[in-house]
């Protein structure tokens, strides 16, 4: 029955695909140079889609003009390295330069500025130069998951003189800044970091005490093999389980494994401490190692054994050596990141060939997240969810994907995308101070409502992805969405009004705190010049929408429709009316919101 | 094929044991929290032995939790009244005692006199006519505590914060920060198959926002506000306004495209069941005449729609047989001038209650609806010189025909002073009902059986209630094994 359900969509998608239905687009141009221009500009939009928080129009011109000079692939290699050698936009120095502009005190809680938190993290992902390495830092917090706690609220300086509610924002840079080194980096810098210490109670962490009964936390040592590296089962280089005789999935680890673990993660405390339990705060320094209350006994940790005795961070880093060459290391967190940047299902090869590249990046070194970002992205199956076919020198037809090709993507990013394109300070600075804006879509920076993030990698919604199986290149016979764990029958309705306010009204206010004389707010505003330029041509206006945020995957049913709807208009609708009533429905189209 | 006769095999009553589910469940679960839970929750999806408890899911009950956000000082709106008790009260709390000429007196079953708080007039009448009890010195627990092995038994992570304890109140899981569902979700994720008929719209519902109470595995909160559920702006076949025509004919005509893309297939479904289950949910409440007075606060404004919403319980309408809700009343964590914000903030409380319950005799289902307070905790019985700070155990209010009232429940400490058996310092009282135990009451009396569906919702509730126990954990609500 499931196998059956599988071969009939394959039938519709290429038997009927082929002759014009609901799932393929045509477009015609001019001449075959037009063509291949076309090609470009939409490749060229899928890539940023991937790579960025979004594409502007000139933006994507220019990648595009860069692909038709040197040749696709080369441009992007380019676009990638350009990329790598920006510096790193940090959101402390947004921050800083936000509370200095406003000249208010960082830690004067009438100007509640815990806001900044968030206003930094919109300002970047809308105007950062470095957008790819934003867009990184992203995908890696939802990996290395920390989520707002009242310890991390407090308006006061720490013991280094920040405030406290920044040492968040000082994890959140610490990701930013590794993104583009070593995973092996990365474990180390989470796993000191006192804001992951106390997140998953780490920090203060004392070495058993047999005469008492005591024994170390066991929290950290569980989540960073389950959500950080290794995962809860072996896995083959290819994402697929591995199973034992007896054909059942063999467990990465057991409870005496997260024990030696926890043993692992003893000692550490807040930096400039006195002794293990008596230190202020202090959220902006590595945790420190107290050598009298780390474990010093031998460790059986994978394959190895950590001998006794050893100094308590020689003892760490040789532990997290241990599990950074675990061979589930790789294809556990290349899906995770292929998952947050291309496709929630990436087929065996092409995991694979992301692995391979995480394993060893050609120099002989594992875990280079530049090595693995470039197999991630300019890999032919992060295109392969949009086919294009040239049916004739000067048509092309635009094919999205089948499921296993394509995702939903995060609201919070196509929030983003829409702001890059659309939105405009009203702030005297320039700047962008947005709130977290977390009750529209249940997803906003900082705001995980647990270390298992705003959704699992695992989650299939109710319905046919539950039922269908997917064609043998998925490793282990099952399609997932996760971000569907975020659309329900309330975000359903309530992301499209959010566009719908923004849209109509073409300005926003956002509530920023209670001053003196009443709320102080950021406006925000919003123009469509190209839009209502195209608006009296209906079929201009659609095609133009479709190529810019669809990459042209707007079936020909779905561009007709919207034709159709527009020049059904009585001549009394203004261009504007037009403009604006088009690019709300196509972006809750969902050719809009799921992506290839 | 091999998937076909798994699924076969697994289709019955409930499609939750399929395999794919089984699968993902028993995977977040391994994730969430310990191996000892997670055996429970799967032995849950294996086992159905036979009970003490039915499991009884016929006939139509709601609950509805009120939580009172911020963790209530709920030692004075229920202090002790006996001489010896009120001085201990009084002493310990000084400055922020209210004095005895103040306080509503009322008495248990036993004749034990307590003192309600002055402005809680409304529900000392529910109290006298025996349809609204306490539950004494309630809090997260993971096993029974005293205060000798505090120290060496297992507790709540995050003791006396806010976001820890309110996500222990929720989640009934109190070893864990990592629990995504709550323990109102996992229950509806095991029986709304059989008491929701309604594919749209959640038997949790929620005017408090999304809340990890309500939230399982499947079922999510369905959110709405005092005017019921949010609608798609704009959207309508008779709009006149040209954008929201265009937007309201795109709309209709992409959403009912075939999709071969099942992810696209996947979203146009949850859009269009949103766009008509706001719309339902709008049509059905809107045509219901209350004649119930409500006092026009917030609290007063969700527990109205509460009650518009279980007029609409019947099959021609939501189809809802179980229904659980969320409703917020916030602002308690009074830090500071404490007697004069309990003063301001109760009276909102007590009457918008008294209001529910009056619509729901209204409706008829005064016996079918329980209402029950839940807060972060309670706070220091010692002053910090004009309010209270965070603590642990504390008393909540259960209210509803089926409640039998007019008692406190529970264990309610018989000496407040300073350093007493429970106090863990300043007066934070070690609880001496768990969480769980008032949980599990409230699941019984919907409808659980005491087996190891008790136990998946309630994960540590062995460590409180015996499995083969011949009543109900705390005794507030009628006992269908202990005749009235």
């Amino acid at each position: 029955m499931k196998a059956l359900t599988h071969w009939l969509v394959m039938c519709f998608v290429v038997g009927f695909g082929l002759v014009g239905s609901v799932r393929a687009g045509d477009y015609t141009v001019p001449n075959a140079n037009e063509l291949n221009a076309l090609i470009m500009r939409l490749r060229a939009t899928q890539f940023l889609q991937h790579a960025t928080f979004g594409a502007r129009d000139a933006e994507v011109n220019a990648l595009a003009s860069r692909m038709a000079q040197i040749g696709a692939y080369p441009a992007l290699n380019e676009w990638i390295d350009n990329q790598f050698a920006l510096p790193v936009t940090l959101h402390a120095q947004t921050i800083r330069e936000m509370y200095q502009a406003e000249n208010v005190s960082p830690i004067d809680s009438a100007v509640n500025p815990i806001r900044f938190r968030y206003h930094s993290w919109w300002h970047n992902a809308i105007t950062a130069p470095d957008q790819l390495r934003q867009r990184m830092g992203w995908a890696l917090i939802q990996l290395f998951v920390v989520g707002e706690i009242d310890n991390f609220n407090s308006i006061a300086n720490d013991r280094t003189g920040q405030p406290s509610w920044m040492g968040i924002t000082n994890y959140y840079d610490m990701l930013l800044t590794d993104s583009f080194g070593n995973y092996r980096t990365m474990l180390t810098d989470v796993t000191r970091h006192p804001v992951m210490g106390v997140y998953l109670s780490h920090l203060r962490n004392n070495k058993p005490n047999l005469a008492t009964n005591v024994f170390p936390d066991e929290n950290y040592a569980r989540e960073i093999m389950q959500l950080f590296s290794i995962g809860l089962y072996e896995l083959n280089p290819d994402g697929s389980f591995k199973k034992n005789a007896a054909n059942q999935l063999i467990p990465t680890y057991d409870n005496d494994k997260i024990q030696t673990f926890a043993r692992l993660f003893t000692g550490m405390t807040y930096a400039q401490s006195t002794s293990l339990n008596n230190g202020a705060v202090n959220f902006h320094e590595p945790m420190m190692m107290f050598e009298a209350n780390h474990d010093k006994d031998a460790k059986n940790v994978f394959g190895a054994t950590l001998p006794a005795g050893l100094a308590g961070l020689v003892d760490l880093n040789l532990g997290l050596d241990n599990l950074f060459n675990h061979p589930n290391v790789g294809p556990f967190v290349c899906r995770r990141l292929i998952q947050r940047l291309v496709r929630s299902n990436p087929s065996s090869t092409y995991l694979g060939r992301v692995v391979a590249t995480f394993n060893n990046n050609g120099l002989g070194v594992r875990g280079d997240m530049k090595a693995v970002i470039k197999a991630i992205l300019l890999d032919p199956e992060a295109f392969d969810g949009i086919a294009m076919i040239k049916k004739s020198p000067t048509t092309l037809e635009v094919r999205p994907g089948l499921s296993e090709r394509t995702r939903l993507q995060e609201p919070i990013i196509l929030y983003a995308q829409f702001l890059r394109r659309y939105a405009s300070s009203g702030h005297s600075t320039g700047r962008f101070l947005l709130p977290s804006l977390d009750g529209i879509w249940g997803q906003a920076p900082y705001r995980s409502p647990s270390v298992f993030n705003f959704y699992l990698p695992d989650f299939q919604p109710a319905g046919d992805i539950t039922n269908v199986i997917p064609s043998p290149s998925i490793p282990n016979g099952e399609l997932v969405a996760p971000e569907f764990q975020l659309l329900n029958s309330v975000t359903g309705n309530a992301v499209p009004n959010r566009y719908r306010a923004d849209i109509y009204n073409q300005t926003t206010n956002h509530f920023m705190y209670t001053g003196a004389t009443g709320s102080v707010n950021f406006t925000i505003n919003f123009a469509f010049p190209v839009e209502t330029g195209l608006a009296g041509n209906s079929t201009a206006l659609v095609e133009y929408l479709d190529k810019a945020l669809c990459c042209g995957t707007m079936s020909n049913a779905a561009r007709t429709a919207l034709i159709t709807a527009l020049n059904q208009e009585p001549t009394s609708t203004t261009a504007l009316d037009k403009a604006k009533g088009a690019l709300l429905s196509v972006l809750t189209s969902p050719a809009y919101n799921i992506v290839e | 094929m091999k998937k076909s006769s798994v699924k076969e095999a697994s289709r019955g009553e409930y499609d939750f044991f399929s395999r794919r589910n089984f699968l993902k469940f028993s995977g977040g679960c391994a994730a969430l929290s310990s191996t000892s839970i997670l055996s429970t929750i799967l032995d849950l999806r294996l086992t159905k032995a036979a009970m003490a408890y039915g499991g009884d899911l016929s006939g139509y009950k709601a609950m509805v939790c009120v939580f009172l956000s911020g963790g209530i000082d709920s030692f004075n709106m229920l202090a002790p009244f006996e001489d010896v008790e009120y001085n201990a009260y009084s002493q310990i709390r000084s400055n922020i005692a209210i004095p005895k000429t103040s306080l509503l007196e009322v008495q248990d079953r036993n004749g034990r006199r307590f003192g309600m708080h002055p402005q809680m007039s409304d529900l000392r009448t529910l109290y006298n006519q025996k349809k609204l009890a306490f539950v004494a010195n309630v809090g997260s627990l993971i096993q029974p505590t005293t205060k000798q092995n505090l120290n060496t038994t297992p507790q709540p992570l995050g003791l006396y914060s806010h976001s820890d304890l309110i996500r222990h109140w929720q989640t009934s899981v109190p070893q864990s920060r990592s629990q995504v569902t709550g323990w109102a979700g996992r229950m509806a994720d095991m029986i709304t198959d059989t008491v929701n008929g309604n594919p749209n719209i959640a038997m949790n519902i929620s005017l408090g926002g999304l809340n990890v109470f309500e939230t399982g595995q499947r079922v999510v909160p369905y959110v709405i506000g005092t005017g019921g559920a949010t609608t798609l702006a704009g959207y309508s076949k008779t709009t006149t306004a040209p954008r929201d025509r265009i937007f309201t004919k795109y709309t209709d005509n992409v959403l009912s495209h075939t999709y071969g893309d099942l992810l696209e297939k996947s979203y146009a479904g949850v859009r269009r069941g949103a766009i008509d289950a706001a719309a339902s949910f709008n049509t059905a409440t809107s045509t219901v005449n209350l004649t119930t007075v409500f006092p026009n606060t917030s609290l007063g404004n969700q527990l109205r729609m509460v009650a518009r919403t279980i007029a609409c319980r019947d099959a021609s309408k939501l189809n809802q047989s179980r229904q659980i809700f969320f409703v917020v009343a916030g602002g308690w964590d009074h830090h500071a001038d404490l007697i004069n914000l309990q003063n301001n903030m109760l009276p909102a409380v007590s009457q918008a209650l008294k209001a529910f319950y009056d619509a729901t005799v209204e409706l008829g289902v005064e016996n079918s609806v329980t209402t029950f307070t839940a807060s972060d905790f309670a706070r220091t019985l010692s002053s910090n010189g004009a309010g209270s700070d965070h603590a642990w155990g504390g008393n909540h209010i259960v209210m509803g025909g089926a409640v039998q009232g007019g008692h406190v429940y529970g264990s309610y400490p018989t000496s407040l002073a300073l350093n007493n058996s429970l106090d863990t310092g300043r007066g934070r009282l070690i609880p001496t009902t768990s969480v769980d135990q008032y949980n599990a009451e409230l699941a019984l009396w919907f409808g659980l059986a005491n087996d190891s569906s008790l136990v998946g919702v309630l994960p540590n509730i062995r460590n409180f209630y015996s499995a083969s126990a011949t009543s109900y954990p705390v005794g507030f609500l009628q006992d269908p094994l202990i005749p009235v």
